[in-house]
C-alpha cells in the first residue's frame, strides 16, 4: 500500500515537473514578449513626443513669420533626447574566437561616450557576415530589423529597397544633425544615394580604392629550387605550375588557379576584360551574378579548364565552398599558392603552420600579372564609398535622428581615432609618427579588423593624414612580423598595375530581374562552370558544352538581366 | 469470430462502461496535462504557420506583413510550374524518395527481425546502440565524414583502394555513383533508429504463438516468417503509409550535405528548391506555393494509401 502511494506521488511529481518545465518555457518567452511590448510602448511614447515637438516647432515657425530656414525645421537634441531612444546598430558577426561583437569593451565605450550623453540606448544587433542577406531578410520580415539596414554592395541595397525596407531620407535633416559628416560625404550621398529619384541611402567614406593587403602568396622556395623567375603573365604562370607539377611539388589553389568553388563576388574575370568595352562591362560586371555568356568569363573558364585538365589546380577545388581546403592545402605544402588578406593573423593562421610542416618554405607575393593573359592585370576598383545604409522603414523620427547623431559623433576625429586605434600605450605605440599596434590583448583590445565593423558606417578604411603615413601604417598594422615585405610588395604591384583598376557600373535604378534571378543563376553558374571545367577534355568539347550551357544560362534569366541593364544603360541611369 | 471483430466488440463494451469526460479528466488529469505539451507544440509550430500559406496567392514582399500584399490568384503557381527546375526537381524528388523507400524501408524490418533472434543480451544491446548512433549525427557532420572518406582524390577509402592496387572509385563525383552513395548512406543513417518501433511491436507478440509453432515443428526461420512477420504486419503498414506521405518531401539537409557541383543531375529536389527560393532568394510567395503543392500531393498520397490499406483489410491510419 505504502509503496503504491509512493509511486503515485512520484508520478504526480514527475508530471508536475514536466508541466512546470513547459510553463517556465512559456514564461521565458512571455517575459520576452512583455519586454518587447515595453520597448514598443517606449518608442510609441517617443513617437508621440516627437509629433508634439514637431507641432511645437511648426507653430513657433509660424509665429516667426513662417520662415523656412532649415535649422528652424528641426528640433535641437544636442542636449540629449527627452525620452530614451533605442538605436539599433547592426554589426557583423565574423566568427572570431573570443570576440562578442554585440557586447565588448568598445560597445560599452560607445554607449558611455555617445549613448549616455544623448540619452540614446545603443543596441548592437549581430548579423552574420556570410549570411547577412538572410539575416536582414528575416529581421525585416519579423519587423525587428535594426535602425540601419546596410550592405557593402549596391545591387543588394537596391534589392532591399525594392522590398520596401527603407524610408526616404531628407538631405537637410542629415545636414542638420550630422554637419561634419555631411560636409565630407554630402556630395557623394546626393549623387549615389538617390534611387528612383528619391534620396534613400547614405554611405560611409572610402579613401582606399583597392585593397592594400589582399595578395596571393607563392612558394618562393619552389621557384628558387627550380631556378624559375617570378611569373609575370598567365602563360608563364601556367608553365611554372607545370614545372612544379613535374617536380612533384604541388598545384595552384587560387587566383586564376581557381582554388575554390566560385560562388559569390563574381569579379574573377577582371583581367580577361577589354576595358574599352564600356557597355559590355556595364551589362556584365556585377558581383551578384556571374556573366557566364560573356567573352571574358568564357576565356577565364577556358584557362581554368586547361589548368584542371593538366593537373595544375586542386582536382577537388569545387568541394571547397569556403576556402578552408585551399588554405589547408597550402599549409600542408600541397599547394603552390594561396590568396588571402595579409594581416597580423596571417602569421598564426598560415605562415607558422606552413613553417611547421615545411621549415624550408619561403614566401613571396605573386605578381598579379600572373593571373592575366599577357600580364595585363586588372582589378575591381571600389566605388568612392564604403558601407551603404538606409534607415529602416519602421524606424521612428527620433530613431532616425539618433542615427544621424550617432554618425556625426563617430565622424569626429577624436572619436574615430580612438575607435580605430585604441589607446596609446596600450593598443599602439607611436613609431616615427605612425601608430604601430602592440598586439595588445587586454580588455580594451580591438577586434581583428581594428573595430572596422563599428566605424564602417563612417569610413571603410582607417583614416591617415598623409600618403606616407598610410604606407608606413599599412605595413605596421598588417604585416606579420618579419614579413613586412609582403605588404610592401602588394603596394608595389598596385602601383605597377594602377591603370588596370576599374569600378563596376553603379546603376541608379533597381535592376529588378537581378533580384529575381541572381541566386537562381548562381546555382546554375556553379553547376555549369564546374561541369564545363571538369568534363570538357578537348577544345571542341569545351566549345559545344559552353554553347549549350550559355543558352541555358541566358534562358534562365540572364538575358532578362542583360536587357534590363541595357535599357538602364541606354537611358543613362548609372554613374 | 475473427481477431479484429473480437477487438472491436471489446472496445464497444468498454465504451459503454465509460464515464463522462469530466470524470475521466478528474481521474487522469496528470495524463491530460502531459498531453498539453505536445499539443501546444503542434499548434504553435504546425498549425499557426499554416495561416501564412495565403502568401502563395499574393505578390508579397517582406515588409508587407501578414495582411499586406496584392492578391494575384494562381499567378505564382503558374510561375512555379513553369520554372525550368520544376520538372527536374519533381522527378528527382520522386526518384530519390522511391529509391529510399525501396532500399530504406525494408532495412529496419530485416534488422529488427535479426536483432530479435540474437540471444546474447550484451551483444544485442551493444549492436543496437551502435546502430542507433548515426541517427544522432546531423547531416552536416555525416556529409563532412563522407567527403573525408569517399572523395576521389583525397578520400581515405580511395587511398586504400589505390594502395591495394585498384583504380579509385568515384563515389561522389559522378551522377549514378552519387545516387547510390546517397541511398546507401541514407539507409545506414536511419535503419538503426527505425528498428525501435518494430522491436517494440515484436515484444508484444503473444509468446503462446511461438510455442504453438514450435509444437508444430517450426524452426527459427519459419517462426520468424510465419509468426513474427504477420504479427507486426499492421505496424509495417502504418509506417509504410506514413512513409508514402513523405515521398514528395524528403530531407533537404541530407542533399545539401552530400551534394557537390560536379554532379547536379539528381540533387535538385523540391525541398532544395523551397530552401533556395525561400531562404536564399527572398521569393517567399514562390517558395510557399511550391511547399503547398508538395504538401497537398503528400496528403493525397497518404489518404490514398490509407484507403488502399483499409480495402486490403488493414487497420489504416485515419
Amino acid at each position: 500500500m505504502k509503496k503504491k502511494t509512493l509511486q503515485r506521488l512520484a508520478a504526480a511529481g514527475l508530471a508536475m515537473a514536466m508541466v512546470a518545465g513547459t510553463l517556465t518555457g512559456c514564461g521565458g518567452s512571455g517575459s520576452d514578449a512583455s519586454s518587447d511590448n515595453a520597448d514598443q510602448a517606449q518608442t510609441e511614447e517617443a513617437d508621440t513626443s516627437a509629433t508634439e515637438t514637431e507641432t511645437e516647432t511648426e507653430t513657433e515657425g509660424e509665429e516667426a513669420g513662417g520662415e523656412t530656414a532649415a535649422a528652424g525645421d528641426f528640433t535641437d537634441y544636442s542636449g540629449g533626447f527627452p525620452e530614451t531612444v533605442t538605436l539599433q546598430v547592426p554589426v557583423y558577426e565574423r566568427g572570431w574566437e573570443g570576440w562578442n561583437p554585440t557586447d565588448n569593451y568598445w560597445t560599452k565605450w560607445i554607449q558611455e561616450n555617445f549613448g549616455d550623453k544623448y540619452n540614446v540606448n545603443v543596441e548592437f544587433i549581430s548579423i552574420g557576415r556570410s549570411t547577412e542577406v538572410q539575416d536582414f531578410t528575416q529581421l525585416l520580415s519579423a519587423g525587428s530589423a535594426p535602425t540601419f539596414v546596410f550592405h557593402y554592395d549596391y545591387p543588394n541595397i537596391l534589392a532591399y529597397y525594392a522590398q520596401g525596407a527603407y524610408q526616404e531620407l531628407n538631405a537637410d535633416e542629415i545636414a542638420y544633425y550630422a554637419p561634419s559628416f555631411w560636409e565630407r560625404m554630402g556630395d557623394i550621398i546626393q549623387d549615389y544615394g538617390v534611387i528612383d529619384g528619391k534620396l534613400m541611402v547614405a554611405m560611409g567614406d572610402r579613401t582606399e580604392l583597392v585593397s592594400s593587403n589582399f595578395g596571393t602568396l607563392i612558394r618562393q622556395d619552389w621557384l628558387d629550387e627550380l631556378q624559375l623567375p617570378m611569373p609575370t603573365t598567365l602563360e608563364e604562370f601556367n608553365d611554372t605550375l607545370m614545372k612544379f607539377k613535374d617536380a612533384g611539388y604541388g598545384f595552384a589553389t587560387v587566383g586564376s588557379g581557381g582554388g575554390q568553388l566560385l560562388n559569390k563576388s563574381f569579379n574573377f574575370d577582371n583581367s580577361f576584360r577589354d576595358l574599352s568595352d564600356r557597355e559590355g562591362i556595364a551589362l556584365n560586371s556585377d558581383l551578384a551574378v556571374a556573366a557566364f555568356s560573356w567573352e571574358p568569363t568564357k576565356e577565364y573558364m577556358r584557362n581554368l579548364n586547361y589548368q584542371y585538365q593538366n593537373g595544375l589546380i586542386d582536382p577537388d577545388f569545387y568541394l571547397d565552398q569556403d576556402g578552408n581546403q585551399a588554405k589547408a592545402n597550402f599549409i600542408s605544402g600541397k599547394a603552390a599558392t594561396y590568396s588571402c588578406y595579409i594581416n597580423a593573423g596571417t602569421m598564426e593562421n598560415v605562415i607558422q603552420p606552413l613553417l611547421q610542416n615545411n621549415p624550408e618554405a619561403k614566401l613571396a607575393i605573386l605578381d598579379p600579372g600572373a593571373n592575366a593573359p599577357g600580364g595585363k592585370s586588372q582589378a575591381r576598383e571600389y566605388w568612392p564609398f564604403g558601407m551603404i545604409y538606409g534607415i529602416n522603414a519602421d524606424a521612428t523620427d527620433e530613431e532616425r535622428i539618433a542615427a544621424w547623431m550617432y554618425i556625426e559623433w563617430m565622424n569626429q576625429d577624436e572619436v574615430l581615432t580612438v575607435l580605430q586605434n585604441g589607446f596609446e600605450g596600450k593598443n599602439y605605440e607611436l613609431k616615427d609618427g605612425v601608430k604601430a599596434p602592440t598586439g595588445y590583448t587586454g580588455e580594451e583590445k580591438l577586434s581583428n579588423n581594428d573595430n572596422g565593423d563599428y566605424w564602417c558606417l563612417v569610413n571603410a578604411n582607417k583614416k591617415y593624414d598623409s600618403e606616407e603615413e598610410f604606407r608606413k601604417a599599412i605595413v605596421y598594422v598588417n604585416a606579420p612580423v618579419g614579413y613586412e615585405y609582403l605588404i610592401e610588395d602588394i603596394l608595389k604591384y598596385q602601383e605597377k598595375y594602377e591603370e588596370g583598376f576599374d569600378p563596376d557600373t553603379c546603376f541608379t535604378v533597381p535592376i529588378e530581374s537581378l533580384a529575381e534571378y541572381s541566386s537562381d543563376l548562381t546555382e546554375l553558374w556553379k553547376e555549369s562552370y564546374v561541369q564545363l571545367v571538369t568534363r570538357a577534355t578537348s577544345d571542341e568539347e569545351f566549345e559545344t558544352m559552353y554553347e549549350e550551357m550559355k543558352q541555358e544560362y541566358l534562358d534562365a534569366g540572364y538575358q532578362e538581366i542583360l536587357d534590363e541593364k541595357k535599357a538602364a544603360f541606354d537611358a543613362g541611369q548609372y554613374h | 469470430m475473427s481477431d479484429a471483430t473480437m477487438k472491436k466488440l471489446a472496445v464497444k463494451e468498454a465504451r459503454k462502461q465509460q464515464k463522462s469526460f469530466k470524470d475521466c479528466f478528474k481521474r487522469d488529469w496528470q495524463l491530460y496535462s502531459l498531453l498539453l505539451i505536445p499539443l501546444f507544440f503542434c499548434i504553435l509550430f504546425k498549425y499557426v504557420p499554416m495561416a501564412w500559406l495565403q502568401i502563395a496567392f499574393k505578390d508579397w514582399k517582406i515588409k508587407d506583413g501578414f495582411f499586406g500584399g496584392e492578391w494575384v490568384g494562381f499567378e505564382i503557381f503558374s510561375k512555379v510550374f513553369g520554372h525550368r527546375n520544376f520538372v527536374k526537381s519533381l522527378r528527382n524528388t520522386l526518384l530519390l524518395n522511391v529509391l529510399d523507400l525501396i532500399v530504406g524501408f525494408p532495412m529496419p524490418i530485416i534488422l529488427a527481425l535479426l536483432l530479435n533472434e540474437v540471444k546474447n543480451i550484451v551483444f544485442k544491446k551493444v549492436t543496437q546502440t551502435l546502430l542507433y548512433l548515426p541517427h544522432f549525427l546531423s547531416w552536416v557532420i555525416i556529409g563532412g565524414l563522407v567527403y573525408q572518406l569517399f572523395s576521389v582524390n583525397t578520400g581515405v577509402v580511395n587511398a586504400l583502394i589505390q594502395n591495394a592496387g585498384g583504380a579509385p572509385i568515384n563515389f561522389l563525383q559522378e551522377d549514378t555513383n552519387w545516387l547510390i552513395t546517397y541511398i546507401v548512406i541514407g539507409a545506414w543513417q536511419s535503419m538503426g533508429w527505425g528498428t525501435i518501433i518494430y522491436l517494440a511491436s515484436i515484444t508484444s507478440v503473444n509468446s503462446e504463438l511461438y510455442e504453438a509453432a514450435r509444437v508444430d515443428g517450426a524452426n527459427r526461420w519459419q517462426q520468424m516468417l510465419n509468426v513474427t512477420l504477420p504479427c507486426i504486419r499492421s505496424t509495417i503498414v502504418i509506417l509504410l503509409i506514413m512513409q508514402l506521405g513523405k515521398i514528395m518531401g524528403g530531407s533537404f539537409e541530407r542533399i545539401m550535405a552530400l551534394m557537390n557541383y560536379a554532379t547536379t543531375e539528381y540533387t535538385m529536389t523540391i525541398p532544395v528548391l523551397v530552401y533556395q527560393w525561400g531562404i536564399q532568394d527572398m521569393k517567399f510567395s514562390q517558395s510557399t506555393a511550391l511547399g503547398l503543392f508538395q504538401s497537398v500531393i503528400g496528403l493525397i498520397l497518404v489518404l490514398a494509401s490509407d484507403w488502399i490499406a483499409k480495402k486490403l483489410g488493414e487497420d489504416g491510419l485515419v
